[in-house]
């Protein structure tokens, strides 16, 4: 799921040297994978697309602090979750996402239309059930899974330690089992 | 059930890309560089004319000033701006108080707040340009 792209690398030097066109092609290329970040993390459309906003700006801010140790889109992370906690702790986390059925159909790839089905609603149930989760765990989920980065990059995005973000993943994906597993008996039954 | 989870997670479904979020973007960096060009013109603007009021209160000192010129030297200003480099706060401080002896050796009251005008603006700038990147404006891909 690692995407490494040294072109990203060489935009963000350029647009250190003074160059805006480059910071403004960063733009165009990190964008939908940030939007997909932050989207995870926040309460609402509304709310992903003014941390995105932000996010940038305060990127373009910091860029002459930017250091090359690492992928371009876990520095514009580590941006959206400081900007997302403050958001937080202004006011209480809300819900995260209403995702739309046709949404929930595109990512399907199972054979038949039963399994099709089956595969389609646990998504769904799954997209559900991470909405519920404590905010910090949905950033590791974002982080891990839209994102794609390992635990180490995670644990420096977030700034907490490597054995933290193993808890709060296990953690998270042992609610959503419980969850996924409470909402299979409930059909079964 | 852990494998197909992480399946799961890998293949969430998420939200299409506002159409006009990028763009949106784009307008908002806009504003903010032209914000800060704007700002670094009033600020350059405010030294320039603080300077410019330390050398109009310094015109009745121009003999003594003379006299003190030869005393600076090219070996000097590098370990200046070298020190400037590795210490700006303290190199900074050096600068001070060194106008402040140069004001005490010039005669008249408005010396020392004259060279103050001077020197700090002209600390700022070279400060400013120690900081700034190579072509960190005007550079286009």
């Amino acid at each position: 799921m690692r995407h490494p792209n040294t072109d990203e690398k060489d935009l963000l030097r350029r647009a250190q040297a003074g160059s805006t066109g480059a910071f403004d092609e960063l733009v165009r290329r990190l964008t939908p994978r940030l939007f997909r970040i932050v989207r995870r993390m926040a309460s609402d459309a509304a709310q992903a697309e003014a941390l995105v906003q932000e996010t940038w700006l305060r990127a373009w801010r910091a860029l002459p602090g930017w250091r090359e140790s690492g992928e371009p889109i876990a520095w514009l992370a580590t941006i959206a979750v400081n900007l997302a906690r403050d958001a937080w702790r202004k006011k209480a986390p809300i819900d995260f996402a209403d995702l739309s059925e046709a949404e929930v159909e595109r990512a399907t790839e199972a054979p038949g239309p039963e399994e099709r089905l089956e595969y389609a609603q646990d998504l769904g149930r799954l997209a559900d059930c991470v909405q519920r989760l404590r905010p910090e765990h949905r950033t590791v989920i974002a982080l891990r899974y839209d994102a794609g980065l390992e635990y180490q990059e995670i644990a420096r995005t977030m700034g907490i330690p490597v054995n933290t973000v193993r808890t709060h993943l296990r953690r998270a994906k042992q609610q959503l089992l419980s969850a996924l597993e409470a909402g299979d008996d409930r059909s079964a039954g | 059930m852990t494998d197909r989870l992480d399946e799961l997670l890998f293949r969430l479904p998420d939200e299409a890309l506002p159409e006009d979020l990028i763009p949106r973007v784009h307008a908002r960096l806009h504003a903010l560089r032209r914000r800060e060009k704007w700002q670094r013109i009033g600020g350059h603007l405010l030294l320039a004319l603080s300077a410019g009021g330390g050398a109009w209160l310094l015109r009745p000192q121009i003999g003594s000033l003379a006299e003190w010129a030869p005393n600076l030297s090219m070996a000097g200003l590098e370990q200046w701006a070298s020190g400037l480099v590795a210490s700006p706060f303290g190199t900074a401080v050096a600068a001070a108080s060194g106008a402040v002896g140069l004001g005490e050796s010039l005669s008249g009251a408005l010396s020392l707040p004259a060279l103050i005008l001077i020197g700090a603006p002209a600390t700022l700038w070279m400060i400013d340009l120690l900081k700034q990147p190579a072509g960190r404006e005007g550079v286009t891909v």
